[in-house]
C-alpha cells in the first residue's frame, strides 16, 4: 500500500496512510504516515471498550485529514493519542 | 592443436583513438584493421587466445546525436569481419562515451546476434540504461585505472568469446544486470551464512547475495487547501470485501482491486463483509470491518461538516506480496479513478 | 551441556508383520500402529487413519502436509525427545539421543477451512518426490511415513491441531522405541560444558519463529509462544526437540519440527564449536509482532540476549513473510548498532526474472551482507505424477471458495508458495537466487 499511496501523490492527490508499521512506510517513502492501532486492526484497537475504540478511530482519521492538509517535505509520521 | 583465437571488434572513442579530447567530440566514425589504443594493451593480455581484428572509433557527441545513421554504419563494419564478440570501452565514468559503448554493443547484439562486453565505472549513468542488454565489467573512475581495467576485460572477453556467455555475476564479477534465477549452489544457505559471517569477523567484506534495492522518491503532493469542500476516498490494502468475495480477489499477490459501494452506509456492518487478506488474522476486522475501512468515523466527520463528502464507494485489495511494478500499476489506476471522480484526497489503510 | 547424537540411516521403509529395524530396513506393523494411534486419540477426533509410505525417487506427490516430525529417542539424560508434548516439559539437551536421520513422520489431513480467519487456516502443502519441484523441499530425500487422517466435523481448530500433533508425536515415539537397544551407524558429540579457546570468535544464532494463533503456532517445551520474551537456549535443547511446529498456514514459510531438531545452522555451528568458533548459544523469539513498538521491544530484547552472551557475530533467520522480516531486520539493526555483526538468510521476491521491484520485502540499510534462500516468485510447473499420498485432491484459493482440484495432474503455479518449506527458511536447501 505504501507504493500505492505514492502513486496517488504522484497524481497530485494528497493521501495519508494509516499503518501499524510506520518504519516500513517511511523507508518506502510514503510522505504522510499515521501510526495505526495494530497490524490486524490498523484503524482500531480491540483492547479498548467500544466507545473508546471509536474515539481512537475518529482521532486517527482526523489526524489523516490533518496530514492531508499539511505541507510535508519528506516522509512524516503523525501520531494520535487517546488522552 | 590450439583453438582459433576469439575474433573481437573493439569500439573506442576519439580520445582513446588518439584524435583528440572533448574538442574533437564530433569527429567521424572511422576504423582500422587490428588493435588501436587500449586494444594494444589487450592484445598482450589475450596471450593468443583472442585478437582484435578491427577497431572502430567515433566522436562521443556525433554518435549520441546521430545514433541511427552512425549505428547503421557500425553494424555494417562489424558484420564485414564476422567477430565472435564486440568489446566496447573501457569508458570509465565518461557519460557520453559510456552511452556510445552501450548503443554500439546493443545494436550489434540485436542486428547481428553477436554478444557484447564493455567496461564502465559502476556510477556511469550508462550502467542503469544498458546493464540488462549487455555484460558490463566494473572498472575505475578514470583512464588512470586503465592498467587495472584491461586484465579484467581481457579475461572475460576470452571466456565470453569461447562460450557465447558468462557465468553468474558473483563468479565472473560483472555488474549485476538485475536478472536473478533460482539455481542449485554447492552449499546450503545456512553454511553460506556462517561462512559470510566468519569472513566479516575476520575483517573482510564479503559480497552480499541479495543487494538492497532502493525505493523511488516521489515528491509529496501539495496539501489539500480547502478540506470543507473536499471529497475524500478510502483505499484499503486490508482485503475487506463483501461476504463471498464477489470479485474473486486474491488473498496475496494482488493483480486487481475491488470497488464496493458505501451508499447509505454509516459503517461497514459485521457479517456482511469479510477480511480475506492472507497475511494477518482477520478475526478482529471481521468483528468490526471499520477497524480497517473506517467508514463510521468518517461519516461522523462528514456529518459535522469537516469535509464535504465521503466517496460513495471504497477500493479494496490484499496488500501482501504485491511486487512494486504491480503496486504501481494498480496504484496509478486507482489514482486515475479518483481524479475522474473528483476526489481531492484519499485515506489509505494497510496492515 | 553435553549431548551425544547417534544416527541411523535407513535404506528402505516397508510395512511388515513386526515393527523393527534390521539391516537398514525399517519395518512398520501398519495395523498395530493405526490401532494404537486411534486408541490413544482420546477425543475421537480422527475419523479415519491410514498409513502410507513414500520413498525418495518415487513418482509421487504428497499433499495436505501439516507438520513433519523426526524419529528420536533419548536413551540417556533427562526428558523425552520433543519434551512437553504428551509428557512433562523437562529440560533436555544432555545425555544421548538416537535418531533416524532419513525417516520422517508426516501428518496429512484436510483440516476444515472453518471460514474464520483469512490467515489462520492450513493452505495446501505439496512435496514432489521427483521432478522440478523436488528440490524445494528436503523431504524429497527422506523416507516418509504418512499419517493420512480424516477428521470428524464440528470440533474446534485448537482441538484438531492438538489431535494431529499428538498422533504424529505418538507415531514418532512408537517408531523410536525400535532404536532403544540398537547400535547407531555413527555418533557425534556436542560438548558445551567445557570452556573453549578464548581467541575463538563468539557466534550466536537468532531463531525467530511464527506464532500468530492456532495453525500458525510454534511450541517451546510444549506451549505456544504468543507472549514469549526472547530466550536463550542451548543448541542441544533445540537438537533434542524443544521446538515443535504447529505452523501450517503458508506452506513455503515454515520450519517443521523435523528441521528444528536438525536445524542446519545449529548443527554446523555445533560441529565447529571449540574449533573454528565459539557457539555461545541460540536466542529464540517470535516475529509478526503487531505494532512497531512491540517489534522494537522484541528485537531489542533478542539483540540484547546475544550481547549478554558475548556474541561478536550473529546469524539470523525467521519464519514467515514480510511482517516477520521487519522484526528480524530491526533485530539485525540493533545488533549492528552494538557492533555485533549480523548475517541473515532469507528468501527473495523479484518476480520471474528477478528484475521486478524489490528483492526483500523489508530491509534496513545495515543489512549489507545477506544470504539468499531463493526467490519465491518463480513460476513452477508441477508434472503429472503417478501417485498422490496424504490425500486425493488439492485445495487451493480459499478466498474464492477453495473447491478441491485434482492433485495428480500437471499444473503451473505462478509462485512457489504451495511448496512445503519452499522458501527454505531453515537454510537447509541449496536453491539460491543467483545474479546475472
Amino acid at each position: 500500500m505504501s507504493t500505492m499511496q505514492k502513486e496517488a501523490e504522484r497524481a497530485g492527490i494528497p493521501a495519508a496512510l494509516i499503518t501499524a508499521i510506520p518504519s516500513v512506510a517511511k523507508s518506502v517513502g510514503v510522505s504522510r504516515i499515521i501510526t495505526g492501532g495494530g497490524i490486524p486492526y490498523p484503524a482500531g484497537d480491540p483492547n479498548l471498550p467500544a466507545d473508546r475504540e471509536f474515539e481512537f478511530r475518529k482521532r486517527l482519521v482526523e489526524k489523516a485529514l490533518e496530514a492531508i492538509t499539511s505541507q510535508v517535505q519528506e516522509p512524516t509520521v503523525f501520531h494520535v493519542t487517546l488522552a | 592443436m590450439m583453438a582459433k583465437p576469439v575474433r573481437i571488434v573493439h569500439y573506442i572513442n576519439q580520445f582513446f583513438a588518439g584524435i583528440g579530447g572533448e574538442e574533437k567530440g564530433s569527429s567521424p566514425l572511422e576504423f582500422c584493421e587490428g588493435p588501436k589504443g587500449p586494444g594494444l594493451g589487450l592484445t598482450g593480455l589475450f596471450k593468443g587466445e583472442a585478437e582484435v581484428v578491427r577497431t572502430l572509433w567515433c566522436g562521443d557527441n556525433l554518435i549520441n546525436q546521430n545514433q541511427e545513421e552512425i549505428l547503421k554504419r557500425v553494424v555494417e563494419l562489424v558484420a564485414e569481419v564476422k567477430p565472435d564478440l564486440v568489446l566496447a570501452g573501457p569508458a570509465f565514468n565518461a557519460g557520453r562515451y559510456g552511452l556510445a559503448c552501450g548503443m554500439v554493443v546493443k545494436a550489434c547484439k540485436e542486428k547481428l546476434g553477436i554478444p557484447g562486453l564493455m567496461g564502465l565505472f559502476p556510477e556511469n549513468p550508462a550502467v542503469d540504461i544498458y546493464k540488462k542488454d549487455t555484460y558490463i565489467v566494473p572498472v575505475g573512475e578514470s583512464a588512470a585505472k586503465m592498467r587495472d581495467a584491461l586484465p579484467k576485460l581481457a579475461t572475460l572477453a576470452v571466456k565470453m568469446g569461447k562460450n557465447g556467455k558468462l557465468d553468474n555475476a558473483l563468479v565472473d564479477g560483472y555488474i549485476q544486470t538485475g536478472y536473478r534465477y533460482n539455481e542449485y549452489v554447492p552449499e546450503n544457505a545456512a553454511h553460506r551464512a556462517i561462512s559470510m559471517l566468519m569472513k566479516r569477523l575476520k575483517g573482510e567484506e564479503p559480497i552480499t547475495e541479495v543487494p538492497l534495492r532502493g525505493f523511488e522518491k516521489v515528491p509529496p503532493a501539495e496539501p489539500l487547501s480547502d478540506l470543507k469542500k473536499a471529497t475524500i476516498a478510502i483505499v484499503t490494502g486490508g482485503g475487506m470485501v463483501p461476504k463471498g468475495n464477489p470479485d474473486n480477489l486474491k488473498q496475496a499477490f494482488a493483480d486487481a482491486f475491488g470497488v464496493y459501494s458505501l451508499e447509505g452506509l454509516t459503517e461497514l456492518p459485521a457479517g456482511d463483509y469479510k477480511g480475506i487478506h492472507g497475511g494477518f488474522d482477520s478475526t478482529w476486522v471481521d468483528l468490526d470491518p471499520d477497524r480497517v475501512v473506517p467508514v463510521d468515523a468518517l461519516r461522523v466527520l462528514e456529518k459535522e461538516g469537516k469535509f464535504a463528502k465521503l466517496l460513495d464507494h471504497y477500493y479494496s485489495l490484499c496488500g501482501i506480496g504485491t511486487n512494486v511494478a504491480m503496486s504501481k500499476k494498480l496504484g496509478s489506476e486507482i489514482a486515475e479513478e479518483l481524479k475522474r471522480k473528483n476526489v481531492q484526497a484519499a485515506i489509505f489503510t494497510s496492515t | 551441556m553435553k549431548l551425544e547424537r547417534g544416527y541411523f540411516k535407513i535404506t528402505d521403509l516397508a510395512f511388515a508383520d513386526k515393527t523393527g529395524l534390521e539391516k537398514g530396513i525399517f519395518k512398520v506393523n501398519k495395523k498395530e500402529l493405526i490401532e494404537r494411534l486411534l486408541a490413544e486419540d482420546e477425543n475421537h477426533l480422527i475419523k479415519t487413519l491410514d498409513l502410507e509410505i513414500v520413498k525418495p525417487g518415487e513418482d509421487a506427490r504428497i499433499v495436505h502436509i501439516l507438520d513433519t516430525i523426526s524419529v528420536g529417542l533419548k536413551i540417556e539424560g533427562e526428558g523425552l525427545f520433543m519434551p512437553g508434548h504428551l509428557c512433562d516439559p523437562v529440560i533436555v539437551g544432555e545425555g544421548k539421543t538416537l535418531l533416524v536421520e532419513n525417516l520422517a513422520v508426516m501428518e496429512c489431513a484436510e483440516l476444515p477451512w472453518a471460514g474464520k480467519s483469512a490467515l489462520l487456516y492450513p493452505r495446501d502443502a505439496i512435496v514432489d518426490m521427483t521432478g522440478p519441484a523436488a528440490g524445494y523441499s528436503p523431504f524429497s530425500e527422506t523416507f516418509n511415513l504418512i499419517l493420512k487422517m480424516e477428521m470428524v466435523t464440528g470440533a474446534s481448530d485448537v482441538e484438531y491441531d492438538n489431535a494431529v500433533r499428538s498422533a504424529g508425536i505418538r507415531a514418532s515415539r512408537y517408531l523410536a522405541e525400535v532404536l532403544r537397544n540398537l547400535t547407531p551407524d555413527r555418533n557425534e558429540v556436542f560438548d558445551f560444558s567445557t570452556p573453549v579457546d578464548p581467541a575463538l570468535k563468539k557466534i550466536a544464532y537468532v531463531i525467530q519463529c511464527q506464532n500468530q494463533g492456532t495453525y500458525s503456532n510454534t511450541f517451546l517445551y510444549g506451549h505456544e509462544v504468543s507472549n514469549i520474551v526472547p530466550i536463550r537456549l542451548s543448541p542441544t535443547e533445540v537438537l533434542d526437540g524443544c521446538l515443535v511446529s504447529g505452523n501450517y498456514v503458508w506452506p513455503c514459510f515454515k520450519v517443521p519440527s523435523f528441521i528444528y531438531s536438525n536445524m542446519p545452522a545449529v548443527l554446523e555451528l555445533c560441529r565447529g564449536h571449540g574449533k573454528e568458533w565459539n557457539f555461545v548459544g541460540v536466542v529464540f523469539d517470535r516475529g509478526h509482532n503487531n505494532s512497531h513498538f512491540e517489534k522494537q521491544r522484541v528485537a531489542n530484547l533478542a539483540a540484547n540476549q546475544t550481547r549478554l552472551m558475548g556474541a561478536e557475530g550473529v546469524i539470523i533467520s525467521w519464519e514467515g513473510g514480510g511482517n516477520a522480516a521487519t522484526d528480524a531486520m530491526i533485530t539485525l539493526q540493533r545488533c549492528e548498532a552494538w557492533g555485533i555483526k549480523a548475517v541473515p538468510y532469507t528468501f527473495e521476491f523479484g518476480g520471474p526474472d528477478g528484475t521486478e521491484g524489490i528483492l526483500l520485502v523489508d530491509d534496513v540499510p545495515e543489512a549489507k551482507y545477506v544470504v539468499s534462500t531463493g526467490s519465491i516468485e518463480k513460476p513452477i510447473t508441477l508434472p503429472k505424477v503417478k501417485r498422490v499420498a496424504g490425500g486425493d485432491c488439492l485445495r487451493l484459493r480459499k478466498e474464492t471458495g477453495g473447491a478441491p482440484e485434482p492433485a495428480e495432474v500437471e499444473r503451473t503455479l505462478d509462485v512457489i508458495t504451495a511448496l512445503y518449506c519452499g522458501a527454505n527458511q531453515s537454510g537447509i536447501g541449496k536453491l539460491a537466487g543467483v545474479p546475472y
